[in-house]
C-alpha cells in the first residue's frame, strides 16, 4: 500500500481555489477548524480550507467527520446537538470523533454514546490529538482500499508447526511449548487425539488439569441437542 | 466425627454462614454430613461450585453410608436436555449444578424458586463478584428469602488479597456470618493433640547436580524478577518478593499490579512474565520429574524459544544469562556426557544396551533422585518391622504430589534399572523426532550432511565464529538458543547419517511405544514386588479424596513423599478418631530446596492468613442485603409523560434477550441487579437484542484485537446489518483497565494498517451503518443500554432466535466454544463450511478418524484434502 507523504499545507491555499475541487486526496476542512490543533498533527495527508464543506473533515467522498472536544463538550452542552441534527442526511457514513480530553468522563460519554446512535452517527474515540488525526489520515487513505485485511480468510497452511501451534493453543492452559512436546510426542493431530490419558500425563510440562482440559476439548461434542432451548425463549 | 467437628455442623446447621477451615481438618466430611443431613425429606438443594471429581467423591460417601442413589447427589451436566432438568427439579433431591445452566434456569424458570430449600456453594474462596454464582444468588434471595444459604471452604489465604476480601465475599453469598477454624483454635488443638505422635523426619540431601541446577534457575528467576521490577515501578508492591514467586498466586499479584495497563505495556515484559511461570515450572519439576524427562523438558523450551519460523517471536532473556547456561549443561548431565566434558573419562562406558536411537560418542549417567533409594530402604525398614513386630502385614500408605510421581514410583520399585533404561530410550527417539522437525525447518540443513558446512549455510559468519568458539570452550560464554540447537544437532550428527531404512526406523519407533505400554500394564500391581507381608499403596494428595482414602486404607505406616501441610493435619485427624491404631509417620524431605522453602511458607502463609481473617471479622461492617431497587423506577417509568396522558405500560420491565454464550461474561449479572429483566436464549446473530431493531455485538478489548485480525468481527458485522436496522457494536473495557486503545507513546509516524486503530477505521468503511457503543465498564454498559431502552420497544425472544438460522436443527442446539475455536483454526476450514462439519462429525477424536473421501463430500475437495492433510501430517 501506498501512503500519500506529501508535506502538508500549512494554510489554506487561495491559488488552488481556481482548481477544480476534487476531493482527490486531500482532506477537506471545515474553515471554522483552523485553530483545532489536531491540524498540526496530520501529516501523512495533505489538507485544504474549504467553504463549502457542512461537517468538520471531509475525509472521502461518502464520508463527513464532526469534531468535539470533551472539554468543549463541557462549556456548550448543547453545540453538538445542533451539529447532529443539521447532518442527518449527509453523507453515507457521519462519524463523531471525539477527543477524550477530561477524567471525568463517565456521564458526557454515556450521553454522547446515545447521543450518536439517535442521530445515526458512528461514534470513534481519541485519547490524544495525535490518535484523532491518525484517525482522520486513516479514513482518508483507506478510503478506495479493499477491507481484504479485517475479512476472514482461511487458515495459513504454509507453515505446518505454526497452524499447529495456533490450532492447539486455543486450549486454555496449552502454551507454545505444550503444543510442541504434544507435536514431538505423538507426531501428528490424529495420533494426539488418540493417546490415552496417562499417556498424555507423562509429557513433560502436562499436569493434571492440561491433560483433563486437553481431553475435554478433544472428546466433548461439537453441538448438544436440547430441544428444551428453544422453549424457553 | 471428632468433637470439634460436630461443633461445627450443628453451628452450620443453626445460622446461614461461610465456613472457612484449615486444610485437612475435615470440610470435606463436615460437608458431607452436612449434606446427609437433608437426604431424607424432600428437599430441594443445589450444589455449586463443586469439581466432577468432587462431585463423584461425594456421592461414593453418600453410598457408603447406606443412602440410595435416587436420595444421594444428582449431577446436572452441561449435557442434560432443559426438559430432563426441569423435570428432576420438581422431583426435589440434591442437585450438583453448574452455576452458568442454573442461573440459565432460574432466570426461565425451570427451577421452582420459592421451592428451593437451600443453596449451598462449595469452594467458596473461588467467588468473584459478578460471577454467575452472584447472580444466582441475586435471583435466589429476590425469590425466595426462607431458604439457607451455606459456603464452604479451606484455602483461608485466598480471602487475603485485595480490599476487604472477607467483607467482599460475604456480600457476594449473602450472608452476615462467617465461621473460621484454624488449627491453632482451642478445641481443635485439644481433639487434635490426643493421638501418639511417631513421626520420622528424613531430610534427604539432593545431587550436587541438583543443587548447581537449583542455584542456576534461582538465579534466573531473580534477574527476571528485577528485569520486570525495572521496567515497570507498579510491580513494586511487598507482595514481591523471591518466596511469593514459588506460588502460582503470584501471577496474579503481578497481573494485578500491570492489568491497569496490560495492553499498554511493552511485550518485552509480558514476555518476562511468562517466563517467570516456566522458570517456577522448572524449579517444581526438578524434584518432581526424573533427570530424564526434565532435561527433554528443558529442551523443549530450548526449541520453542529458537524457533527460526516466527521472526516476530521473542526469545527469553534468562536464556541469555550464565546461570542458564549452567543448570542447562547440568540438565545435561544427568542424562548423558559427552566426549568434550570433563567428566567423561570418570564415567563408565554404556553398561547398559538401549535403543538403536542412542548416539555412539556419548556415556549415559541417568542420574536417580536420591529420594528413590530412600524410599526404597524405608521400605525395607518397614518390612522388617512388620515381620518381626506384628502377625500379619500392615498396609503402607506412599503420598505423593501427582499421578506422574506415582507411575514413576511404582515403576522404579519394580525394577530401578529398566525404569531409566526405558525412559532414555524413548527420550532419543523422542530426540530424533525433534532432530528431523528442526531439520525441516531449515530446508539447507538438512540438504547438507556434512555439518561444517550446513552450518555455515545458515548464518552470518560472525554468529558461525560464534557457535564453533563457543562449542570449542564449553561453558566459557554464554550461547544463544541457536548456539543450543545446533549443539543439539552436533550430538546427534551420528544420527544424521543418512538411514537407508527410515521405514524400518519407524516401525521400530512404533514397536518401542508399544513395548512401553505393555511394559506399564505389566507393572501395575507394583506390590507384588515387595514382600506380599506389606501392603504398599502409593496414591497422589486429592484433597477431598484423602481425607476418605485414610478411613479406608487404615494404613499403619504413612510415608509423605512430598510434603504437604494439609495432609499433616489428615494424619492428625485419623490418629484422633483411631487412637487404638499405633501409625508411624515418615516425612521426606529434600534438605536446603525450594521444595522445603515452599513448604515452610505455605505453613506460615496460612497462619498468617487466619490471623489476618480473624481481625477483620472482628472489624468488618457487616453487609445488610440490598433490596432491588426496582420498584422505584418502575413507578417513574409507569406515569412517565413519554406514553401520552400517562397510559399505563402493561409489562413496564425492560427486557435484554442476552445470548447463552455471554453468560460466561460479568454483564448478565450486572444487568440483572440494575433491574432488567434478562432474556437467556441461543441468539445466531449478535449477542445483545435490546429491542427489535437494536442487536449488539459485545466486545472485549482482547476480543476486539482478536476477531479483527482472525476476520470474524466482519462476519458478526456483516449479519447483524442483515438482521437488524440498527447493529451496534459494543467496545467494552475493562474497569481495572485503562480506557484507552493505545498508548500515545505507540502512535506511530506513518499509518500502520495492523493497528487496531486502522482496522476499526476499515471496519466503519466497511459498514457505514454499523454504531458503536464505547463503554468504560460493565457497569457504563448497563447505564447505556437502560437509555437506549427509554425509546425502543420491547425485544421479542422468539424472533430473536430465529434470526439468523438456516435449517430448524439449529436452533435446539448449543455448541462447545474450545472445539469449535479449534476446528475453526485448522487449514481448509472457513466461516463457511465449519458447520458443516460440526454436523457431521461428533467431535475432534472423531474428526481425526475420519476418511479424507468423506471429508471431502462435506466441505469439498480441496479443502477437505487440506483439513485431512493437516490432521495426518507427521511432522
Amino acid at each position: 500500500m501506498s501512503i500519500p507523504t506529501s508535506q502538508p499545507s500549512t494554510s489554506s491555499t487561495p491559488s488552488t481555489a481556481s482548481v477544480k475541487r476534487s476531493l482527490g486526496n486531500t482532506i477537506l476542512v471545515n474553515p471554522a477548524q483552523q485553530k483545532n490543533p489536531i491540524l498540526r498533527c496530520i501529516h501523512n495527508v495533505p489538507y485544504e480550507f474549504d467553504d463549502g464543506v457542512k461537517c468538520d473533515y471531509v475525509v472521502g467522498a461518502t464520508t463527513g467527520v464532526l469534531y468535539l472536544s470533551l472539554r468543549y463538550h463541557r462549556l456548550y452542552p448543547n453545540y453538538i446537538y445542533g451539529r447532529i441534527a443539521a447532518l442527518s442526511r449527509m453523507y453515507l457514513l457521519r462519524v463523531l470523533l471525539v477527543l477524550v480530553d477530561i477524567e471525568d468522563h463517565h456521564t458526557t460519554l454515556r450521553e454522547l454514546n446515545v447521543a450518536a446512535i439517535t442521530g445515526q452517527f458512528t461514534l470513534m474515540l481519541s485519547w490524544s490529538m495525535e490518535e484523532a488525526a491518525r484517525y482522520l489520515e486513516t479514513y482518508k487513505v483507506f478510503e478506495h482500499k479493499p477491507d481484504d485485511l479485517i475479512r476472514e480468510k482461511p487458515a495459513d497452511d504454509s507453515d505446518f508447526n505454526a497452524s499447529m501451534t495456533d490450532t492447539l493453543t486455543n486450549i486454555r492452559t496449552v502454551n507454545k511449548t505444550d503444543a510442541l512436546t504434544l507435536l514431538t510426542t505423538f507426531g501428528s493431530f490424529a495420533k494426539m487425539t488418540q493417546a490415552p490419558t496417562d499417556q498424555l500425563g507423562l509429557c513433560p510440562g502436562f499436569g493434571e488439569l492440561k491433560v483433563q482440559r486437553f481431553r475435554q476439548a478433544i472428546t466433548q461434542p461439537f453441538l448438544i441437542k436440547d430441544d428444551g432451548l428453544s422453549k424457553g425463549a | 466425627m471428632l468433637e470439634y467437628q460436630q461443633q461445627i455442623l450443628a453451628n452450620l446447621l443453626q445460622q446461614d454462614s461461610l465456613l472457612i477451615m484449615s486444610p485437612g481438618l475435615g470440610l470435606f466430611s463436615v460437608f458431607c454430613h452436612f449434606l446427609q443431613v437433608h437426604t431424607n425429606d424432600n428437599h430441594l438443594i443445589l450444589l455449586l461450585n463443586t469439581t466432577q471429581a468432587q462431585n463423584s467423591a461425594i456421592q461414593e460417601h453418600l453410598l457408603s453410608q447406606g443412602i440410595q442413589i435416587d436420595h444421594g447427589l444428582q449431577v446436572i451436566e452441561y449435557d442434560t436436555p432443559s426438559d430432563t432438568r426441569a423435570a428432576m427439579y420438581r422431583q426435589s433431591g440434591i442437585f450438583a449444578v453448574t452455576s452458568q445452566i442454573l442461573a440459565v434456569d432460574l432466570l426461565l424458570k425451570r427451577v421452582p424458586s420459592t421451592l428451593i430449600n437451600g443453596i449451598i456453594i462449595y469452594n467458596a474462596h473461588q467467588i468473584r463478584p459478578n460471577s454467575m454464582e452472584d447472580l444466582v444468588l441475586q435471583i435466589y434471595r429476590n425469590e425466595n428469602e426462607q431458604g439457607f444459604i451455606k459456603a464452604f471452604s479451606d484455602h483461608p489465604d485466598a480471602f487475603t488479597s485485595g480490599f476487604a476480601p472477607l467483607q467482599n465475599t460475604l456480600k457476594i453469598l449473602q450472608l452476615r456470618h462467617v465461621e473460621l477454624w484454624p488449627r491453632f483454635q482451642v478445641v481443635v488443638a485439644e481433639n487434635l493433640s490426643k493421638g501418639n505422635e511417631e513421626v520420622i523426619e528424613l531430610r534427604q540431601p539432593m545431587t550436587p547436580a541438583m543443587d548447581k541446577i537449583q542455584n542456576a534457575l534461582v538465579e534466573c528467576m531473580e534477574t527476571t524478577m528485577s528485569e520486570v521490577r525495572r521496567a515497570n515501578s507498579r510491580v513494586d508492591v511487598p507482595e514481591y518478593t523471591f518466596e511469593n514467586a514459588l506460588f502460582k498466586s503470584f501471577d496474579m499479584v503481578i497481573r494485578q499490579q500491570l492489568d491497569p495497563v496490560w495492553h499498554q505495556i511493552s511485550p518485552d515484559t509480558k514476555h518476562l512474565v511468562g517466563d517467570l511461570r516456566i522458570l517456577r515450572q522448572l524449579i517444581a519439576y526438578l524434584t518432581d520429574y526424573d533427570s530424564i524427562t526434565f532435561n527433554s523438558f528443558i529442551e523443549t523450551i530450548i526449541y520453542t524459544n529458537s524457533a527460526p519460523t516466527g521472526s516476530k517471536a521473542r526469545q527469553s532473556q534468562w536464556l541469555y544469562l550464565d546461570a542458564a547456561d549452567r543448570f542447562i549443561t547440568a540438565a545435561r548431565k544427568r542424562v548423558f556426557v559427552k566426549t568434550s566434558d570433563p567428566e567423561y573419562q570418570e564415567t563408565p562406558p554404556n553398561n547398559l544396551v538401549v535403543g538403536p536411537n542412542v548416539p555412539k560418542d556419548i556415556r549415559l549417567t541417568l542420574e536417580e533422585h536420591p529420594k528413590w533409594g530412600l524410599l526404597k530402604d524405608i521400605l525395607q525398614e518397614i518390612d522388617q518391622d512388620a515381620t518381626t513386630n506384628t502377625d500379619h502385614g500392615a498396609p503402607v500408605l506412599v503420598m505423593v504430589n501427582d499421578r506422574r510421581t506415582c507411575k514413576q514410583l511404582q515403576e522404579y520399585l519394580a525394577s530401578s534399572q529398566g525404569f531409566l533404561k526405558r525412559l532414555a530410550e524413548h527420550y532419543f527417539s523422542w530426540r530424533t523426532t525433534m532432530l528431523r522437525m528442526q531439520k525441516k525447518q531449515d530446508p539447507p540443513a538438512s540438504a547438507a550432511s556434512d555439518s561444517a558446512s550446513h552450518f555455515g549455510n545458515r548464518h552470518p559468519p560472525n554468529k558461525r565464529r560464534r557457535v564453533r568458539g563457543g562449542s570449542a570452550t564449553a561453558s566459557a560464554m554464554p550461547r544463544t538458543p541457536q548456539a543450543y540447537r545446533e549443539e543439539m544437532l552436533q550430538t546427534l550428527q551420528t544420527l544424521d547419517t543418512p538411514d537407508p531404512e527410515s521405514d524400518k526406523e519407524e516401525t521400530e519407533l512404533d514397536d518401542i511405544m508399544a513395548t512401553m505400554e505393555f511394559g506399564d500394564d505389566d507393572l501395575l500391581p507394583a506390590f507384588d514386588q515387595v514382600p506380599p507381608s506389606s501392603l504398599v499403596t502409593i496414591q497422589c494428595y486429592e484433597n477431598d479424596k484423602d481425607e476418605l482414602l485414610l478411613e479406608d486404607f487404615q494404613p499403619r505406616y504413612i510415608i509423605m513423599y512430598n510434603p504437604d501441610p494439609a495432609f499433616i493435619r489428615r494424619v492428625e485427624v485419623y490418629r484422633a478418631m483411631n487412637p487404638q491404631l499405633p501409625i508411624r509417620v515418615y516425612f521426606m524431605i529434600y534438605d536446603n530446596s525450594v521444595e522445603e522453602q515452599k513448604y515452610l511458607s505455605l505453613v506460615r502463609r496460612e497462619k498468617e492468613a487466619f490471623e489476618r481473617l480473624i481481625r477483620e471479622k472482628s472489624i468488618m461492617a457487616i453487609p445488610i442485603r440490598q433490596k432491588p431497587a426496582t420498584s422505584d423506577d418502575d413507578l417513574v417509568r409507569k406515569v412517565s409523560s413519554r406514553y401520552g396522558g400517562g397510559r399505563f405500560q402493561l409489562n413496564t420491565k425492560k427486557t435484554v434477550i442476552v445470548d447463552m454464550r455471554e453468560f460466561r461474561s460479568s454483564l448478565p449479572p450486572m444487568l440483572y441487579s440494575q433491574g432488567i429483566h434478562i432474556v437467556p436464549c441461543t441468539l445466531q446473530v449478535g449477542d445483545y437484542i435490546l429491542s427489535p431493531e437494536i442487536c449488539v455485538e459485545r466486545k472485549s478489548i482482547s476480543d476486539l484485537i482478536q476477531s479483527l485480525s482472525s476476520g470474524r468481527l466482519y462476519t458478526q458485522c456483516e449479519n447483524m446489518k442483515q438482521h437488524y436496522r440498527i447493529p451496534i457494536l459494543l467496545i467494552e473495557f475493562d474497569q481495572a483497565k485503562s480506557f484507552s486503545l493505545q498508548n500515545a507513546g505507540d502512535i506511530k509516524d506513518n499509518i500502520v494498517p495492523t493497528d487496531i486503530t486502522s482496522k476499526l477505521t476499515m471496519l466503519t468503511l466497511s459498514f457505514p451503518t454499523i454504531r458503536i457503543i464505547w463503554s468504560s465498564s460493565p457497569q457504563e454498559t448497563t447505564a447505556i443500554f437502560k437509555e437506549l431502552k427509554e425509546s425502543h420497544e420491547e425485544p421479542d425472544a422468539e424472533a430473536a432466535a430465529q434470526v439468523g438460522v438456516d435449517n430448524p436443527g439449529q436452533m435446539n442446539t448449543m455448541v462447545n466454544a474450545t472445539p469449535e475455536d479449534i476446528l475453526r483454526s485448522m487449514p481448509g476450514i472457513n466461516s463457511k463450511n465449519y458447520r458443516l462439519i460440526m454436523k457431521a462429525v461428533k467431535n475432534l477424536e472423531e474428526l481425526a478418524l475420519t476418511e479424507e473421501a468423506t471429508l471431502q463430500k462435506l466441505i469439498g475437495k480441496v479443502p477437505g484434502h487440506k483439513l485431512y492433510r493437516f490432521i495426518h501430517r507427521t511432522k
